[in-house]
């Protein structure tokens, strides 16, 4: 797409117009690769909200005073004010009714919002119920995490005597013998111990109150949808307050890290050397939940780039991760649930304790789950839906298209996926569901294979007319299975008239083939020699499926998958229409160069795409 | 006689929620206009100037005199406006918004790198002015979109254009109002 494409399409974004996944998808592809082109749709968005703020500031200013007077009366009679929802909650009442301590708002007439988004208008009749009750509910939890919360309020902050203490064993280390400075030692350990127990708590309280936060957003959209004036105040003052406390505890973690720093700034090293486990949490922004047992071509995304991961570090909750090209990550919980990321993949959002969970963004991944704790399944949430866990072998392949969506395969056990309009599948071993868009979620029968040909029986290929020279025979000194394999031989010669050796036999697809999957071991090639594969059609149109480097194999037996294409390359005249089920002959070539290899198992796959090959053709 | 803002700062400060009130009033269009600069919801944007104003309330005892009030002001509103598009980003991404919460994140990382804070306020000062002087036809089109909030269909169904010359129209407008906001902030800062 060129610039000025993006660039309507952003005009088409920026006016409010909806784009679709693809148009959307196409823009965010356009920006993340053009910093410059970033940053002049950056500046025509705050532009826009300049424009905006002129137009708007002035005329509704009364209306905006009136909302932070409000506020006001409302936080400072916060707990008042929470306290009195659960009791209303508590006695079925959600969405109806005047509370005692009302904000003024619902007696105050205000200019209506009408946003471009197609937001609700203020004084509009309540019509459904459920999101009131949604947001009643969410609300009444973030009441009840207060209430956990501020019954730890009472905080344990770091000791200002124990910086002192820690001074003074410094300082006694190096004037007392060995023998007291060991106790000292000993002491000072302890406080650092203390100091560090007292900062992981904080953490924790801190993403409890980063999670009643998202909630209170959850509660204030539930309730936007609502229509209830009166609630939509109330969820707006609950994120307030949700909003207030996760800044309070912010600001209270990062005094208690700045206080660490400097106690391990002005003291002596104590003797005990942290393991290497250690280290990283204690540098970390949030709490430690599992650890990177392997990592190649893996990295964590940050807000100035990216770093690359390293085997045996430590993972915090808030990291993101990217698995580059080629490359693979393993994360090992303390349970020994392990989850296995393919190239590609990004992860984020990770959740250790009370029930593990994760946001698979893209890419594939595969969890051997140990037994989870009754009630608290490892969830791994996609864009498309999400998959419960209670303790299995799965494998998941998220796809950023919503019609290609989340595929779920269980290996062992049982696996339950719901889809984003809440419909549920369970899905037992040997199965497979796909959670995409437009599409029934249903449990099926995972992979099978058919074979085309195993070279067992007499050889059914041939070698093609125009072809110059090949050899294909079956030999029996090199197989993949069974007792025989099939030998191709191409050497070309300064005079063909062709630059390829080509075989062809007989193929039948059905609906539900995806791929076709076969074994090959090279014996010579030179540099440059490739092969591909092509279907021709009852109508003789060919069509080119899938090829390879034979450079690009390992030694021994590869298995290659070659997935039949949506829009192949068309490789002969007349043009036709490619329709793999009208496929009747498989061609393979070798072209170019020198090759000699043997091939074995030509097979069918139908079922669900799990990218499980060593090597996937072009 | 009105009191200054030196005065309503000590009253405020005294205890008197009326003086902060004023204090607000007096500048609430100014952090309403920096925070919605970045912040694209009308309604969040609101929010978060809101926090700003209440943040600064909770902190007025913390305020010393070595900075002017209006710039402290605003270097909160800098600071909530940066939490709330962090968290947007966070929540987009949750949502599979990726260009929402793409834009979100690229947003803050320039709002985090910038802190010529006054230089903001003065641009939106320069707006104001230069809207005075777009042409009349320019100026009806820029009223119907941002003060009438009418879409861009909407505006073409008015005015018999096509939509996408609407869209245009507006994209050109915007272009020749930074331009003049620009060399007015350049004239501002080499008087």
């Amino acid at each position: 797409m060129s610039r000025d494409e993006i660039l309507e399409l952003w005009a088409r974004f920026l006016s409010g117009s909806t784009l679709s996944q693809d148009e959307e998808k196409t823009l965010l592809e356009a920006l993340r690769g053009d910093s410059d082109l970033r940053a002049v749709v950056l500046g025509d968005l705050e532009f826009d909200g300049m424009l905006d703020a002129v137009h708007l500031v002035d005329r509704d200013q009364e209306a905006f005073l009136a909302d932070f007077r409000d506020r006001v009366h409302d936080e400072k009679n916060a707990t008042q004010f929470l306290r009195g929802l659960k009791t209303r909650i508590e006695q079925g009442s959600p969405a109806g009714g005047t509370p005692s301590n009302g904000p003024k708002a619902t007696a105050r007439q205000r200019p209506t919002v009408r946003r471009r988004t197609g937001a609700l208008e203020e004084g509009t009749p309540r019509r459904n119920v459920l999101p009131a009750v949604l947001a009643a509910a969410v609300l009444l939890g973030i009441v009840l995490l207060f209430t956990l919360s501020s019954s730890d309020s009472t905080r344990r902050d770091s000791d200002p005597a124990g910086s002192a203490r820690w001074e003074k064993a410094r300082k006694a280390s190096r004037e007392q013998g060995p023998a007291q400075t060991s106790a000292q030692n000993s002491e000072v350990e302890e406080e650092r111990l203390e100091a560090e127990r007292i900062r992981r708590e904080a953490e924790e309280r801190l993403a409890q109150v980063r999670e009643a936060e998202e909630k209170a957003w959850t509660a204030r959209r539930a309730a936007e949808a609502a229509q209830d004036k009166e609630l939509r105040q109330k969820a707006k003052t609950a994120l307030a307050e949700a909003s207030r406390k996760r800044m309070e505890e912010e600001e209270h973690l990062a005094r208690l890290r700045e206080e660490e720093k400097k106690r391990e700034e002005n003291a002596a090293p104590p003797q005990k050397v942290p393991t290497p486990e250690e280290k990283p949490a204690r540098q970390g922004t949030q709490i430690v939940v599992a650890r990177i047992e392997k990592a190649e071509n893996a990295f964590e995304v940050l807000a100035e780039g990216k770093r690359a991961l390293r085997s045996g570090e430590d993972l915090r909750g808030d990291q993101e991760i990217l698995v580059g090209e080629k490359g693979s990550a393993t994360i090992a919980y303390l349970d020994r649930s392990r989850l296995e990321l393919g190239a590609g993949a990004e992860v984020l959002n990770f959740k250790g304790d009370g029930g593990k969970r994760l946001f698979l963004r893209k890419g594939t991944m595969r969890a051997v789950v140990v037994k989870q704790p009754k009630g608290e399944p490892l969830v791994l949430a996609t864009p498309h839906g999400e998959a419960r866990v209670l303790g299995t072998t799965l494998r998941l392949n998220v796809n950023l298209d919503p019609k290609k969506g989340t595929l779920l395969e269980v290996e062992e056990g049982k696996v339950e996926l719901r889809n984003v309009v809440g419909k549920s599948v369970l899905v037992e071993s040997g199965r497979y569901a796909l959670a995409a868009e437009g599409l029934e979620l249903v449990s099926r029968p995972a992979e099978t294979l058919r074979v085309v040909d195993d070279f067992e029986g007499p050889l059914a290929w041939q070698r093609a007319p125009e072809t110059p020279w090949l050899g294909i025979r079956l030999i029996g000194d090199a197989v993949h299975g069974g007792r025989s394999a099939l030998r191709f031989e191409y050497r070309p010669k300064a005079t063909d008239s062709e630059t390829f050796g080509q075989a062809t036999c007989p193929i039948s697809l059905k609906p539900g083939d995806r791929a076709l999957r076969f074994y090959i071991r090279v014996e010579k090639q030179e540099p440059g020699a490739n092969w591909n594969i092509q279907f021709r059609q009852r109508d003789r149109t060919c069509w080119m499926i899938g090829d390879g480097l034979l450079s690009s194999l390992k030694a021994g037996w590869n298995r290659i998958d070659v997935p039949l294409p949506r829009e192949p390359q068309l490789t002969s005249d007349p043009g036709g229409r490619y329709d793999p089920l009208q496929a009747q002959e498989l061609l393979f070539s070798i072209c170019n160069k020198l090759a000699v290899f043997t091939i074995d198992d030509l097979m069918v796959i139908s079922g669900p795409d799990a990218g499980t090959s060593d090597q996937k053709s072009k | 006689m009105t009191p200054t803002v030196d005065q309503l700062i000590e009253q405020a400060r005294a205890g008197s929620e009326e003086a902060f009130y004023d204090l607000a009033r007096l500048f609430q269009a100014r952090v309403r206009g920096f925070v919605r600069r970045y912040v694209w919801d009308r309604s969040a944007a609101d929010d978060v100037a809101q926090e700003t104003l209440f943040a600064a309330y909770r902190s007025l005892d913390r305020y010393t005199t070595e900075i002017p009030f209006d710039l402290w002001i605003l270097g909160i509103a800098r600071n909530c406006a940066l939490m709330h598009l962090r968290g947007e980003a966070r929540r987009r991404t949750h949502e599979a918004g990726y260009l929402q919460a793409a834009l979100a994140q690229w947003a803050a990382d320039r709002l985090g790198g910038d802190s010529r804070i006054e230089l903001r306020d003065r641009e939106l000062l320069a707006l104001r002015e230069c809207l005075k002087r777009l042409p009349p036809e320019s100026g009806q089109l820029v009223t119907a979109y941002y003060a009438e909030r009418a879409s861009s269909i909407e505006i073409a169904r008015r005015t018999g254009r096509k939509e996408s010359a609407v869209r245009m129209a507006l994209v050109r407008i915007r272009q020749a109002l930074k331009e003049c906001v620009q060399s007015k902030c350049v004239a501002l800062e080499n008087p």
